[in-house]
């Protein structure tokens, strides 16, 4: 019997060489694919594509491509399907997109609506101070204006007003940032703990300044930074902010959100510059 | 090469040659045999049309390990276990040659090394299988023999960054009898076949007799076993040639024909390779074959002799001097013939013969 078998099997000569091109399994196996997370779609072969948050080294992203790829689609299917898993999410949105607005029930129209800034859970007033210092250094072009700026807003800070800056507003460029904190700001208005438990579109009107919008989305994503670390960190998704293309400066934005494993930050640019 | 099936025709040729002045019935049996040996197609092609397909022995599955139900009792058994590869750190898609030949004939020299067992090594669907087929008499030396190279499988796998998981039996069932492959249910077709078959033994039609001789092993081969044909679309081919054997090919073009390979395995072919490393002897034989083939060539002054000396010499090059390992490989590939010419390009000669599917015994 096993001489039939023998006589049926035609066996050739291969040498490993050979058959690493057909049986080895770098030459098979697909790279590592999620299998649960946020569903993406399906691939070229049909198969699931999923994004698993958790099994991210950290959780900031960004979607690039050419105009009319997809991006903003994207972000909006991401919007949606954290939504399907109870996570709230923001989008800081400065081309005020009526596709982005159509997803979220609340929208702020920053410039006209206003947020409480100068209640920062999360962080000591120096320190919010000085970073918000340092961002506005680099938003408005004042070059070494850094510790003066930081010793401003400490004082703003302390005294829950916005009075020290509007004192020295007859400085052209403190006037320029008073005006735009002033349009951002306003006690009373909803702080950051009640803005955080929502899903919200941020937007802004045609006409406000490249700056204003940079220091808006710079100003909420360190409010959240520091209230989602007064609540402790996480590592998993529980928030999910997308910035849309040119809510950023070429500087830093990720920096500002650092070690904040549990917000997804999702930046949706429309080139690979502004990241 | 002479393979040893040519030998024993040439041994029976001669026995019949010496028993023809003695007895002629028996001289008779014996150049039907050398003729059934030198054609092995006969036999396959006899095999088919007694079963209706191929027949392949039921296998009854467990949690972790397949056994070949053969139908004789208390003899022998055989027995699959195996790995599902998950992931791989890297593949083709992003290895450097260099890294991608390296890591891929590392794999074979550590994983594959038991030459009393057969590997069967299964891409179907860019899913990945490895399975060990050992036999013997005693169920117990089969679960330690299965386990030994399972183990050195792991080893190698850990070694080129790939993550696994045991493959349970209903699953190693289902990638031993993939979809593609139904139970044959040909019936009134058989026998007309026997008849034809037999008639030639009942008639005494020595001209006839390889016919009958064939027609009986299949008969005993089929014995017990259910006959498997391809679906509707799909065909069956049967490895002939790893073409890619005979060059000292550089590791590009290694590295370009996988990514060919990955591209096409993507859709759902089905291809089984059942390799096992070579002995030494059989090793030997590449160099002797490179050294008879140059000597006689060049007596005889026969370029076609000289060539096959230098592809036999590309061979022992890569085997002395790359220090890749030979191994005995036999394949099998369900797909559309598409797919089939796709394989050809990168140097895998399949052909439609009638005993491909016998990979999967």
């Amino acid at each position: 019997m096993k001489l039939l078998e023998r006589l049926l099997v035609k066996r050739v000569y291969a040498l490993s060489g050979d058959l690493a091109v057909f049986a080895s399994p770098l030459a098979v196996v697909p790279p590592m694919e999620e299998t649960t997370g946020i569903y993406l779609g399906i691939d070229d072969l049909g198969r699931s594509v999923f994004l698993n948050p958790a099994a991210l080294p950290n959780m900031h992203g960004i979607i690039v491509g050419t105009t009319g790829s997809g991006k903003s689609t994207l972000a909006r299917h991401l919007i949606l399907e954290v939504r399907r898993m109870g996570v709230s999410s923001w989008t800081i949105d400065p081309h005020s997109e009526r596709s982005y607005m159509r997803l979220f029930r609340r929208v702020l129209l920053l410039g006209m609506e206003r947020i409480n800034l100068l209640e920062i859970p999360g962080w000591k007033s120096s320190e919010f101070a000085g970073e918000l210092a340092r961002y506005i250094e680099k938003i408005y072009g004042i070059a070494g204006a850094r510790f003066a700026l930081r010793e401003i807003l400490l004082e703003c800070l302390e005294r829950n007003s916005l009075s020290p800056l509007e004192n020295l507003s007859e400085v052209p460029e403190v006037k320029r940032i008073y005006e735009d904190l002033a349009q951002l700001h306003e006690d009373g208005a909803p702080t950051i703990s009640e803005l955080a438990a929502e899903s919200i579109c941020f937007t802004f009107p045609q006409m406000s300044s490249r700056e204003f919008r940079s220091l808006a989305a710079l100003a909420l994503l360190m409010l959240l930074q520091g209230y989602r670390r007064m609540l402790g960190e996480v590592h998993r998704l529980e928030h999910m902010v997308v910035l849309g293309g040119g809510s950023l400066p070429g500087t830093v934005p990720s920096a500002s959100v650092q070690g904040n494993q549990e917000v997804g930050l999702l930046c949706s640019c429309r080139d690979a510059v502004t990241a | 090469m002479a393979s040893w099936r040519a030998r024993l025709a040439g041994l029976a040729l001669l026995g019949a040659l010496l028993a023809t002045p003695h007895n002629k019935a028996a001289a008779e049996v014996l150049v039907a045999a050398s003729l059934t040996l030198l054609t092995p197609e006969m036999l396959q092609l006899a095999i088919l049309a007694l079963s209706g397909g191929w027949p392949l022995p039921d296998i009854v599955c467990l949690r972790g390990v397949c056994v070949e139900h053969s139908g004789a009792r208390g003899r022998r058994y055989c027995a699959f276990a195996g790995f599902r590869v998950l992931d791989c750190r890297h593949g083709c898609y992003d290895l450097s040659e260099k890294e991608f030949f390296n890591l891929s004939t590392t794999f074979f020299h550590v994983g594959f090394i038991g030459i009393d067992v057969d590997y069967l090594v299964i891409a179907w669907n860019q899913h990945y299988y490895i399975i060990v087929k050992a036999c013997g008499r005693e169920p117990h030396e089969l679960g330690k023999m299965l386990e030994e190279h399972l183990g050195r499988i792991a080893e190698a796998l850990s070694l080129v960054g790939c993550s696994w998981e045991r493959v349970e039996g209903r699953v190693l069932k289902n990638v031993l009898r993939p979809p593609y492959i139904v139970v044959s249910t040909a019936g009134a077709s058989r026998l007309a076949a026997t008849g034809v078959i037999l008639a030639p033994l009942l008639l005494r039609m020595p001209s006839l007799l390889p016919l009958s001789l064939a027609g009986l092993a299949a008969i005993l081969f089929s014995r017990g076993r259910r006959s498997y044909t391809t679906v509707r679309g799909f065909q069956a081919y049967a490895l002939t040639s790893v073409d890619s054997f005979y060059s000292l090919t550089p590791l590009f073009d290694v590295l370009a024909r996988a990514r060919i390979v990955y591209s096409s395995c993507a859709r759902d072919a089905y291809l089984a390779v059942r390799m096992r490393p070579a002995a030494p002897e059989e090793e030997q034989a590449v160099d002797t074959e490179a050294y008879r083939s140059y000597e006689v060539g060049t007596a005889l002054e026969k370029l076609s002799l000289i060539h096959r000396s230098s592809k036999f010499f590309a061979a022992a090059r890569r085997r002395w001097e790359r220090r890749e390992a030979l191994y005995l490989v036999s394949g099998l590939l369900l797909a559309k013939p598409g797919q089939q010419r796709v394989l050809e390009k990168v140097g895998l000669r399949f052909a439609r013969l009638p005993g491909a599917l016998e990979v999967l015994a």
